[in-house]
């Protein structure tokens, strides 16, 4: 009788190995699309969007009341500019940083600095004896990364109105900061991207002292120069 | 004086004459005055007819209004000293104290009434940090010898990417070309012993053809200043 019936094993099929390959997949092309190649695959960069020591040495402030608008597209400027067609995907949180570091400056700038959160008025500005209104916009951004080194450039416009909103002069700004090796240190493109908002934030600053003490906004022309 | 004046305007206001806003019944017929919370601001009086038969006829009422309107002459004068201090207009906005996120320094900021505004809108990037060292920028300088303690990114996920990749069949050398072949296998090292090995040939296959496709110009490379400001209408008569 046990001839008869030979014991019968049977073999499943496990369809869970399977599926959890396919469900894998899924999920890993599913955050790839959602997130987008240069946040898995890339360098997602935030400068710590403070001044060094060196602005303070720089920079005195002065006797003048200067009131600071910053618009909403300033604040919220990103650039994903990779620096070359070879280069790693790169995201640039370039208003993030220049909001904080733009209010710093100016805090060591004026002795009576103001922030205006809400869009200036001529009202506004003659109710609190602000005789200074400054706005500034981000007008480029510029990324060079070669096999040296990595590039940075920073181009604002800066407006400057007087309490009843009349144009006193327009001048733009430019910052920059070119460093070798930079993406192979911790914090390296974020401080590079930090010099170059830095060296912007100190191009407006100096040319606003300089423009109040003379009185003239069209005639200055303002130029540092790298050490 | 002037709370002496406004005093004796008070006292001749209750007894004499009707006041100079509110509600004020004359000559049978209810008038409701405006107040001028400004100098500028045009007094406006709105008239209606009372539900009873107005008594005494036109004589009276226009008695009532000639002495209103002498009256009202006179003290619109006195503006300066009734409402010296009101002579801005309203600009819904108040002033607060905020903190900057970064460095705790205090400064002013005018906000207007609106609850939306009153989010400071620096909130989500408070943390206080040390100042970054632009000496670690220095290629004679290398990574750790000056602190740095600010956010940062790394590659690594790079490496995990690949290494996902790998474990799926997929050829690990589509990854990507890294410009800066140094840099990634400076990265790959802090990857972990799990991934290297998927990681250095990512980086090892890309060296070669990045290092052709990209060779640095040296002429282009030399940056002599770092920072300028220059008028608009300047660069525009220039042109």
């Amino acid at each position: 009788m046990s001839i008869l019936f030979r014991s019968q094993r049977t073999y499943r099929a496990e369809p869970t190995r399977s599926l959890s390959e396919i469900l894998y997949c899924l999920i890993v092309s599913v955050s790839v699309l959602y997130s987008g190649c240069a946040s898995i695959f890339g360098w997602d960069i935030h400068a710590p969007g403070i001044l060094s020591e060196d602005f303070s040495k720089k920079v005195k402030p002065i006797p003048e009341r200067v009131a600071l608008y910053l618009p909403p597209e300033l604040l919220a400027y990103v650039s994903h500019d990779r620096g070359g067609r070879t280069a790693d995907p790169q995201t640039y949180h370039v208003g993030e940083a220049l909001g904080p570091m733009l209010v710093e400056g100016f805090q060591a700038g004026f002795e009576e600095f103001i922030l205006l959160e809400t869009e200036p008025t001529s009202a506004i500005l003659k109710r609190y004896g602000i005789p200074y209104l400054v706005t500034v916009r981000i007008k480029n951004f510029k990324n060079r990364v070669t096999w040296g080194g990595h590039a940075i450039t920073v181009a604002t416009e800066a407006l400057v109105f007087d309490s009843d909103l009349k144009w006193l002069g327009r001048f733009e700004s430019s910052g920059a900061s070119d460093a070798e090796k930079v993406f192979a240190k911790k914090g390296g493109p974020q401080v590079n991207l930090n010099a170059a908002l830095e060296n912007n934030v100190l191009a407006i600053v100096e040319y606003l002292q300089d423009s109040m003490r003379r009185g003239t906004w069209t005639e200055i022309q303002k130029e540092t120069g790298a050490a | 004086m002037k709370k002496l004046f406004s005093a004796l305007l008070q006292f001749h206001q209750i007894k004499f004459l009707p006041p100079l806003w509110g509600k004020v019944r004359m000559g049978g017929k209810n008038i409701e005055l405006s107040p001028p919370p400004f100098r500028h601001t045009n007094w406006r009086i709105r008239l209606w007819r009372n539900s009873s038969p107005i008594k005494g006829g036109g004589n009276n009422w226009s008695k009532a209004l000639f002495i209103f309107l002498s009256l009202y002459s006179f003290f619109i004068s006195q503006n300066t000293v009734l409402y010296g201090s009101e002579v801005f207009q309203d600009t819904d906005t108040q002033v607060v104290v905020r903190e900057h996120p970064k460095t705790g320094k205090p400064y002013v900021s005018i906000i207007s009434h609106s609850a939306l505004s009153q989010v400071d809108p620096f909130e989500r990037l408070k943390g206080k940090m040390s100042r970054p060292d632009y000496r670690m920028l220095d290629p004679k300088v290398k990574s750790g010898e000056i602190p740095y303690e600010g956010p940062y990114s790394s590659s690594t996920k790079i490496y995990v990417f690949a290494a996902t990749l790998a474990t799926l069949g997929t050829v690990g050398g589509a990854v990507g070309l890294a410009t800066v072949p140094a840099a990634a296998t400076g990265a790959a090292a802090s990857g972990g012993g799990a991934y290297l090995a998927g990681g250095a040939a990512v980086a090892g296959g890309a060296a070669g053809a990045a290092a052709l496709a990209t060779r640095s110009d040296s002429r282009q490379d030399d940056f002599i200043q770092t920072s300028k400001s220059e008028s608009i209408e300047k660069l525009n008569n220039g042109k």
